[in-house]
């Protein structure tokens, strides 16, 4: 199905998703994008929150889990500030209790990156009394420094929060964090699956963007009751009038009741947590059932195994229980039982509704995967929940230490980032000029840059990563067809057929003023146009397939910058098409350079053969020989240029035997050729690779 | 009969003198006397005394040697011209090149080489430095391509006259204080065969303040009877009276920093001097009779192409000095040139010219009867500069006053480069010495950071030994460090021999053939051959052109983590 299609029964069905219909169990669409997208990973080990027992944060004796519901009032907007304190305590203790089936309401934010998701979910803790002023850490749902940094939540979380709601009932409301990004929209889908409703969230300036589209249809995939909510109302720049009507016209969604606020000032936090509780339908009490229950996020902790964060759909469960996870067939005893609220509390059971997380001393997040069925060994459900996909990785790319004594090192950060990231898988990888390395796969763009950002920061490795490659089929003359994810690995020109690359939808929402340019951006990548329409007088969504390769570079960037950073973009594979492609070589003094070939398409090659021995020989330093380079495509060179010998270096003058200064001098630069790599007797600098490597991540 | 050198020390605080021969291998070693040459010592306040010994005797025979010495009076002191003529005769006949000099045809056994240039073991012993640096950091202004350690104390005049003296009082004293309390520190202080006043411009210090440095080395550690006193010396900085003065202390050899015979080119340099100051500069020096005279000239200066280099080349050569030094100008951070220009870039000459000026150098020197001893030096036969050859032959020195630099106890120190620093500095080794006088230990390792890595002397013992002609002695890597690194750098030297850029010299000084060499590296017997490949140096001008490439790559093989 592709974006139009999408778009058309998203605009269908909307008005079939009243309240009533939200039990009906309609069978999940297989959503095209989401194919095979798994990413669960991002340890949390050091949660930072500090929750009421002293000297034990994470941990509350089941004894003193209180059964009774708290009649604590909602506290008004205005009053907000003054109660804070008082009420965060009184409300905070409570939030453990046992409410009905009935009372419960299990929702997430949905929206475009930046549009306010993480201060919004804040927020709600904040006035729920979930976390106190002075546990409050901004973007309290965001805790990995990389996140962080960039804004942008990768990884699940959830919380649980009480709330008394106008009509005096207590009700527990989790809140199912999602991740923002379409590496990850597998994983969102999941926790989607885990809840009744979703508050979608745009900014009242912005409008609706292109995550915003695919993120609703995900949620309207997942029958949820979606509450539009218009964000940032006290920027200057709002116009939450026109967005309301432009998430009617594009998304198809009734905003008559879309709810006004400002996070960021508390304003409309009050009616969102009211209609949450009204609009957003309660779980099915199926406690009685045989245990099933949805894995949404895991990830590995070195003391207590992979924690798993689940949703009760069907039956209960206890601590000690033995347990199955249906997908991959293992089988744990429960070691701890408890909810997130944000922080883990334990408790000793979980029924049907709740959402909670456990810990089995479970090895690896292979075995716990999101998606996944937790059943009990006891009493197995009989069928498994639907949804479940394994990880398959889309963009690949080869990860060399740049100091070769870190291979060890770079392998054992691989093995443990796998614990916690079912969706990385990396094969050693060995070439003359980089020495030995990993080829890894990866979802998507994101994921690949977060990975290697980890495998620096976290681990202190120096890594030299090659450009991105997709997975192509090669239909060879023997009639097989290979896929092959490492140009190197290509066969030759005389034993193939025909190569076919995949292909993806890719749909750019923009101001109509940047139409032209992104437009040109996507022929330039072999872009084949399909549909372009005004979704507002002002913007408009541009449709196109392209190659995935043509993608996995810098096309994000490209579409920012061109688009002065107003366009967004979203994309999902569409599939495999033949493609008309060559595998450029490039040769230092005769020697191949492996991780440098890349594949493109023919009417690219001499331009990208140009450019690259030009960037090479500006790279290059020069040596006591003459080099020449090379661009090759099969034997024969599309581009050459040479680097002529050195003719001096040589440090004239000692002064006053100042030895220590030119040793110094010497040995920078032995350790500078210590750097480089050796392909053949010419030493290559590690930037001559990287600027290569960017140039071709530019250009191909 | 034969000519050898005896030493004499002479130590004020004892009142005693201490003499012996300078040649351990003399038949007449040990010998001790009383003072036989107090008569010299006092006519001539100099403690540098040149002997012959009548000695005909051959080896073996010590005990029953009993003849007496005669001195030979017109050998008085090395300020004396006739002297030098002798060590020249002597280095002619005895010194054709740096192997032989540095080995001997025996196998460094030869009696004959006592005055050899690269002999310079005799005080190897104790391991104490037989040299030392001296620097003098006074200069008119700085030049724009200068990053030394300096102090620009503007034109004399009139005016500033006396706060020129008291800067330059103050600083001798402190540098004097710095000699005394290093020296004292010593059991023994060896004297000294080769002190070298650098800078700055040591030749605006008044000859005052140099006798009492002079004064102050004599006195700690005194000097051999051949001691090689060099001073770097500017044009416009100094009259004949002056040098007269200085030769008078025990100054003999000048090095006279002419950098270049072209008015413009001085005048991009920032030097404080113009052409003429050069010419009267030289007439003062051969006016003199000072035949130990070196020139500096700088090549790869903006502007410059290869017709005005060649011309200086010239003109330098038609003046005939004992030695040239031909540095190729360094862009360095923070100087006005490092602001100005760009290496490589217009108006510098790009890689290629600057390599042509050095071939061209090279060439028209050596054919002028120049030896290309060390990549940036060139001297007529007898005289290289002995004391930079202690540089480069890793021998241990002392040095002193502001940013000197010193080896000794396997310890290289650099000395802070600012007055205030240096004074400081000065102070607390007076105060560590006083306080606690038998931690010597404490105070030397304050003095030095660390003792030099093995690492480190193998560094040094490659980058120091490719610089010379003679380049890296095979049989002393192999007697320090172990024959496997032998084996080892012979490996690294292997693409450098084959391409022309390093070339092995067997015991014979004969040269192994590339592929000699290379199939005696690939064999099991490798030993053998190797064991016959004594030198390997760099091959000149291909092969010192490209020395910095080279010596990395070697750096880069080591095995030494």
């Amino acid at each position: 199905m592709d974006i139009l299609a999408r778009i058309q029964a998203a605009s269908i069905t909307a008005p079939c998703l009243a309240p009533q219909h939200h039990h009906k169990h309609l069978q999940q669409l297989c959503f095209p994008m989401s194919t095979g997208h798994h990413f669960s990973c991002f340890y949390m080990h050091q949660n930072h929150f500090p929750v009421a027992m002293p000297g034990h944060p994470c941990r509350i004796p089941s004894g003193s889990i209180r059964c009774q519901s708290g009649a604590v009032e909602a506290p008004e907007m205005q009053d907000v500030k003054f109660s804070k304190s008082m009420l965060s305590f009184d409300m905070g203790k409570d939030r453990l209790s046992k409410v009905p089936a009935s009372q419960i309401r299990n929702f997430s934010i949905i929206a475009h990156i930046d549009h306010g998701k993480s201060t919004l979910a804040d927020k709600l803790l904040q006035v729920t009394g979930t976390v106190s002023d002075r546990e409050m850490k901004e973007q309290f749902l965001d805790n990995m420094d990389l996140e962080r940094e960039r804004g942008i939540t990768i990884k699940l979380q959830a919380a649980r929060m009480r709330y008394v709601a106008k009509d005096g009932e207590p009700y527990c409301l989790n809140l199912i964090d999602t991740p923002g990004h379409v590496d990850f929209s597998y994983e969102v889908s999941r926790s989607l699956a885990a809840c009744e409703g979703a508050l979608l969230v745009v900014d009242a300036s912005q409008g609706v963007e292109a995550q915003t589209l695919a993120n609703v249809y995900l949620a309207l995939e997942n029958n949820l009751e979606i509450i539009p909510v218009l964000n940032k109302i006290d920027l200057p720049g709002a116009d939450p009038e026109r967005v309301r009507n432009e998430i009617e016209e594009i998304v198809g969604l009734d905003c008559s009741e879309a709810i006004f606020c400002s996070a960021k000032e508390g304003i409309g936090i009050q009616e969102i947590l009211e209609s949450i509780v009204a609009k957003v339908p309660p779980p099915k009490d199926t406690s009685m059932n045989p245990l099933r229950a949805l894995i949404f996020d895991s990830y590995y902790d070195p003391y207590r195994g992979v924690i798993v964060y689940f949703r009760v759909v069907d039956g209960s469960i206890k601590i000690h229980d033995k347990i199955q996870f249906m997908a991959s067939g293992k089988e744990y005893e429960v070691d701890e039982l408890g909810v997130l609220s944000p922080g883990q509390m334990q408790v000793n059971e979980l029924f049907a509704g709740e959402v909670g997380y456990l810990a089995a001393s479970i090895r690896s997040v292979a075995d716990a995967r999101v998606g996944d069925t937790i059943t009990s060994s006891a009493n197995k459900a009989g069928m498994a929940l639907s949804g479940y996909q394994e990880a398959v990785p889309m963009v690949f790319c080869g990860l060399f230490p740049v100091d070769a004594d870190q291979f060890g090192e770079l392998r054992e950060a691989l093995e443990k980032l796998q614990l916690n990231d079912a969706a990385l898988k990396y094969e050693p990888e060995s070439s003359s000029a980089m020495g030995f390395g990993f080829r890894c796969g990866f979802l998507g763009l994101l994921h690949m840059e977060i990975v290697q950002e980890r495998l620096e920061r976290e681990y202190g490795l120096n890594l030299i990563t090659t450009a991105p490659s997709v997975v192509y089929r090669v239909q060879c003359a023997d009639n097989t067809v290979v896929e092959c994810s490492n140009p190197c690995e290509l066969p030759e020109p005389g034993k193939r057929v025909w190569i076919e690359e995949p292909f993806v939808n890719i749909e750019m929402i923009t101001p109509k003023e940047y139409i032209g340019t992104l437009m040109e951006l996507a022929q330039e990548r072999r872009g084949e146009f399909k549909e372009m329409k005004y979704i507002t007088e002002s913007r408009a969504s541009v449709i196109y397939i392209l190659p995935l390769a043509e993608m996995v570079g810098d096309f994000f960037d490209q579409l920012k910058s061109r688009s002065k950073g107003y366009a967004s973009m979203e994309y999902s594979l569409s599939g495999y098409r033949k493609s008309d492609l060559v595998r450029l070589d490039i040769l230092i003094n005769g020697e191949p350079m492996d991780p440098l070939a890349a594949i493109v398409h023919k009417d690219k090659a001499f331009a990208v053969g140009r450019a690259l021995t030009q960037k090479l020989k500006e790279l290059i330093p020069r040596q006591m020989f003459k080099i020449p380079i090379q661009v090759t495509i099969g034997t024969r060179v599309i581009a050459s240029e040479s680097i002529s010998a050195m003719r001096k270096d040589v440090l004239a003058k000692c002064y006053g035997g100042d030895i220590s200064r030119k040793k110094k001098l010497l040995k920078k630069q032995a350790e500078g050729k210590k750097r480089m790599k050796s392909v053949g007797r010419v030493e290559v600098p590690q930037d001559a690779f990287m600027a290569v490597l960017r140039l071709e991540k530019e250009v191909v | 009969m034969r000519t050898c050198f005896i030493e004499i020390s002479y130590q004020v605080r004892t009142n005693t003198v201490s003499l012996k021969y300078a040649d351990k291998r003399h038949p007449c070693w040990p010998f001790q006397t009383g003072c036989p040459t107090s008569g010299f010592l006092n006519l001539q306040k100099r403690r540098i005394v040149a002997f012959s010994c009548s000695c005909q005797r051959p080896g073996g025979e010590a005990e029953k040697h009993k003849q007496p010495l005669r001195l030979r009076t017109d050998d008085v002191f090395p300020g004396n011209n006739e002297l030098h003529a002798q060590r020249l005769e002597r280095s002619n006949a005895n010194v054709h090149n740096s192997f032989v000099s540095a080995i001997g045809p025996n196998g460094g056994r030869d009696e004959q080489t006592v005055a050899g240039l690269h002999n310079d073991d005799v005080h190897a012993g104790n391991g104490l430095p037989t040299s030392a640096y001296v620097h003098l950091p006074f200069c008119k202004r700085r030049c724009f391509y200068c990053d030394f350690a300096i102090v620009a104390i503007g034109q004399r005049n009139d005016a500033n006259s006396t706060n020129i003296d008291s800067t330059m009082g103050s600083y001798v004293t402190t540098l004097c204080k710095e000699i005394t309390s290093t020296l004292s520190q010593l059991p023994q202080a060896s004297p000294l065969k080769t002190l070298f006043f650098g800078g700055g411009t040591p030749s605006l210090l008044p000859p005052q303040y140099l006798s009492r440095i002079v004064d102050t080395l004599d006195q700690h550690c005194g000097f051999q009877c051949d001691a090689e006193i060099s001073m770097e010396m500017d044009p416009g900085t100094f009259d004949k009276q002056t040098l007269k003065q200085f030769l008078g202390l025990g100054v003999n050899r000048v090095s006279l920093g002419v950098q270049s015979f072209n008015e413009d080119f001085l005048k991009a340099c920032g030097r404080s001097h113009g052409l003429q100051d050069v010419y009267e500069a030289l007439d003062i020096i051969t006016g003199l009779n000072v035949s130990n005279w070196s020139l500096d000239l700088i090549s790869s200066l903006p502007h410059q192409t290869l017709e005005h280099w060649e011309e200086c080349l010239r003109e330098a050569i038609g003046l005939s000095p004992a030695h040239v030094s031909v540095y190729d100008l360094q862009i360095e951070e923070g100087t006005k040139f490092g602001v100005w220009y760009k290496p490589g870039h217009h108006p510098l000459p790009d890689e290629d010219k600057s390599a042509s000026f050095y071939r061209l150098a090279s060439s028209l020197l050596r054919e002028a009867g120049y030896e290309h001893y060390e990549i940036s030096n060139y001297a007529k036969p007898g005289f290289q500069c002995r004391h930079n050859m202690v540089y480069w032959k890793n021998q241990p020195y002392y040095g002193f006053g502001l940013g000197a630099t010193s080896y000794f106890n396997g310890k290289r120190f650099s000395r802070p480069r600012k007055l205030k620093g240096y004074a400081d500095f000065v102070e607390l080794c007076i105060n560590q010495s006083s306080d606690n006088f038998s931690a010597n230990e404490e105070y030397l390792s304050f003095y030095s950071n660390t003792v030099e890595s093995v690492e480190d002397r193998v560094c040094d013992t490659i980058m120091l030994s490719l610089r010379l002609a003679s380049g890296l002695n095979l049989n002393e890597l192999s007697k320090n460090f172990g024959h496997e690194l032998r084996v080892h750098i012979c490996k690294s030297f292997l693409p450098f021999i084959n391409s022309g850029h390093a070339v092995a010299v067997d015991s014979k000084f004969k040269t192994v053939p590339p592929d000699t060499f290379s199939t005696a590296l690939s064999e099991q017997s490798a030993s053998k051959v190797l064991k016959d490949v004594i030198f390997i140096r760099l091959t000149d001008p291909d092969g010192f052109l490209l020395s910095n490439e080279i010596i990395s790559s070697l750096f880069t093989d080591l095995p030494i983590k």
